[in-house]
């Protein structure tokens, strides 16, 4: 990176952390705190709730995604408009009606304390013990390619972000976020022109999208009723209604995005702004990392993005045969290029025999390439005990790094740190007022004032954030850690949204029932997760798009059994309903 | 619910009922345009 690249990336992140503090200075009141003064629009809450979920491996991984298996991933979004929709008509308006900080004081007025408490204390446990990852993600890929120290790259992006999230609240959040996310959408528009632009002159839009799609990259929809398939249409639109639902309507640092709006109508407006936006937004991340792959069948790409993993292998392999396989691989890429280069001529001349023969020796050529790729991979793992390329994360900043001028790759790092402090700053935010509703006043200090609220918020929303530093520096001793803190994610999300369907639409069930049969369904799902990470016992591929959907059915179905067994007088009286 | 009969504030969809229509034809669209991709360029 030059000076102005550098230029560019502190400027942007330290000039939107000083304007978030300073535009929401002498926020004091507990209500403007948390809450925001509940003056957001709409487009500011669709904005907020977007940059919330969009975290930088987001916008790191989806291009490399794209680049290595194509479109399909974009089924996992499905749900997010059906899930939206359900959560205007039902959730929405009843937060807003009871006026509730966090969404599990909903169910404490519901239910009963414990089952507020234990819906609370899912979300922290699993948002806590995830709350590292946003910083860490990151951090690792840029500094494995830029070479920038990992620890003072965590520290430095990790205290900004605390410093402007505890200074100024949700208010702060939501202000910065209008402008992260702006950088975000600069950066990512600029990548595509300036990608679009560099794809070879003869190249017309459908010669690209025939050469995408020969390579199967364009295979969007999979029908497939397989379980075992990871992205299918119905484990999107099934699974992933029941993820984005858990998500967006149970977790407290998306809750607290959408009932911060100045009515209903806002909140409402910025959720169907996201259900309307999300998917193709996610189609044009994945359609950058397409096109990336159509660049690279005119452009040398490396053998394995991962600079570290290329490193390694030159180490320990020895340079002879890391040499040879490049050279395997170098001929290969040269063969299909010319491959390539003829079926676009026969196309353009309207010889289709010539084009298919092409084509197929291109194909051919590509799998000899993929075959030596995969070569390198494996021994990559057998040299490093397990270890994997993890390519994917690395498409697309070996591109951005390569291939675009500075001052752009300052705005791309700009965007990527961006959607990381803008993600980790709402969930530190959701962490510290669920600790300081839910617990400190909820528990230990139940007269206390609004002041010593707001001073315990910040106290919360400060320790969670130095828990999250912890977290990621230490990270890069668990394996899979990106796996297993999405599986972390949705072992919870299931129960979680199990109790809110209860509290929303089974009015005889009572806050004992919930509350046991919630914990048998956890219970449940941490017994399928052992039989999941244990092939002995069953097929180990189902996709984790499933887990929401048992742990919530399981949750409702043994409330129901509970509280049938519990009989009438443990019904929750008429004055405890809210729904 | 109460809060489906308020006004949207919009133009064009007056109810909440045409708005969440509008998000169910935009969702229609993308997928129809994904299968499209899937069935014209494989």
């Amino acid at each position: 990176m030059s000076a102005l690249d550098f230029v560019v990336l502190i400027g942007s992140m330290l000039g939107i952390a000083i304007y978030g503090i300073w535009r929401t200075r002498g926020r004091r009141s507990l209500e403007t705190y948390l809450h925001g003064d509940r003056k957001t629009p709409w487009f500011a809450i669709g904005l907020s709730v977007m940059a919330t979920q969009a975290s930088a491996i987001t916008f790191l991984s989806t291009p490399g995604q794209g680049y290595l298996g194509g479109l399909g991933f974009v089924q996992i979004y499905f749900g997010v408009p059906i899930a939206l929709i359900i959560i205007a008509i039902f959730f929405l308006p009843i937060f807003r009606r009871l006026n509730v900080y966090t969404a599990y004081e909903f169910l404490g007025r519901r239910f009963d304390g414990k089952t507020r408490l234990l819906g609370a204390a899912l979300f922290l446990v699993q948002r806590g013990l995830g709350a590292g990852l946003t910083i860490y993600a990151p951090a690792i890929v840029l500094t494995t390619v830029f070479g920038w120290p990992l620890n003072l790259t965590i520290i430095c992006s990790g205290l900004l972000v605390i410093i402007y999230t505890v200074a100024g609240g949700s208010d702060a959040v939501t202000v910065t976020q209008k402008y992260q996310i702006g950088i975000i959408f600069a950066g990512m528009v600029t990548a595509f022109c300036l990608l679009v632009a560099k794809l070879p002159a003869g190249l017309n839009f459908t010669d690209t999208l025939a050469l995408a799609g020969g390579f199967q990259k364009l295979n969007a929809v999979n029908f497939s009723t397989n379980i075992h398939e990871r992205y299918t249409f119905w484990s999107g639109l099934l699974g992933g209604t029941f993820l984005m639902l858990s998500y967006f309507g149970t977790d407290q640092s998306q809750v607290q995005r959408y009932i911060s709006g100045a009515s209903l109508r806002e909140g409402r407006l910025g959720l169907m702004f996201n259900a309307v936006c999300k998917i193709p937004m996610q189609f044009s991340i994945l359609l950058l990392g397409v096109l990336i792959f159509v660049f690279y069948q005119f452009e040398q790409p490396p053998l394995l993005f991962n600079p570290a993993s290329h490193q390694y292998l030159a180490q320990h392999v020895g340079s002879g045969q890391l040499e040879a396989l490049e050279s395997n691989f170098q001929k290969t890429h040269n063969q299909a290029r010319q491959q390539i280069e003829n079926w676009l001529d026969a196309r353009h001349n309207g010889d289709e025999t010539s084009a298919r023969t092409a084509f197929a020796a291109a194909a051919a050529a590509q799998q000899q390439g993929e075959a030596i790729r995969a070569q390198a991979e494996k021994t990559l793992s057998a040299a490093n005990s397990g270890t994997t390329a993890n390519d994917a994360d690395y498409v697309f900043i070996t591109f951005i790094l390569h291939q675009l001028p500075h001052g752009v790759i300052g705005l791309l790092v700009a965007a990527f740190f961006a959607a990381a402090l803008s993600s980790k700053s709402a969930e530190l935010n959701a962490l510290g007022s669920s600790t300081t509703i839910d617990f400190y006043r909820h528990l230990i200090k139940r007269d206390a004032t609004d002041a010593a609220c707001v001073s315990a918020s910040k106290w919360f929303t400060a320790f969670w954030g130095l828990v999250a530093i912890c977290f990621a520096l230490y990270a890069h001793l668990v394996e899979n850690l990106i796996q297993a803190v999405n599986i972390l994610g949705s072992i919870f999300y299931g129960v979680m949204l199990g109790l809110f369907v209860v509290a929303f639409f089974i009015r005889w069930v009572g806050g004992t029932a919930v509350f046991w049969g919630a914990l048998a369904a956890q219970m449940l799902v941490f017994f399928l997760y052992g039989i999941y990470f244990n092939p002995v016992f069953l097929n180990p591929s189902i996709s984790y798009l499933w887990y929401p959907l048992i742990g919530c059915a399981a949750c409702v179905l043994l409330s129901l059994i509970i509280q049938a067994a519990l009989g009438a007088t443990n019904k929750p009286t008429r004055a405890s309903s809210v729904s | 619910m109460k809060s489906e009969t308020e006004e949207t504030g919009l133009p064009i969809f007056r109810s909440w009922k045409s708005v969440y229509l509008f998000v169910l034809g935009s969702f229609v669209f993308w997928v129809a345009l994904l299968i499209a991709l899937t069935e014209f360029f494989s």
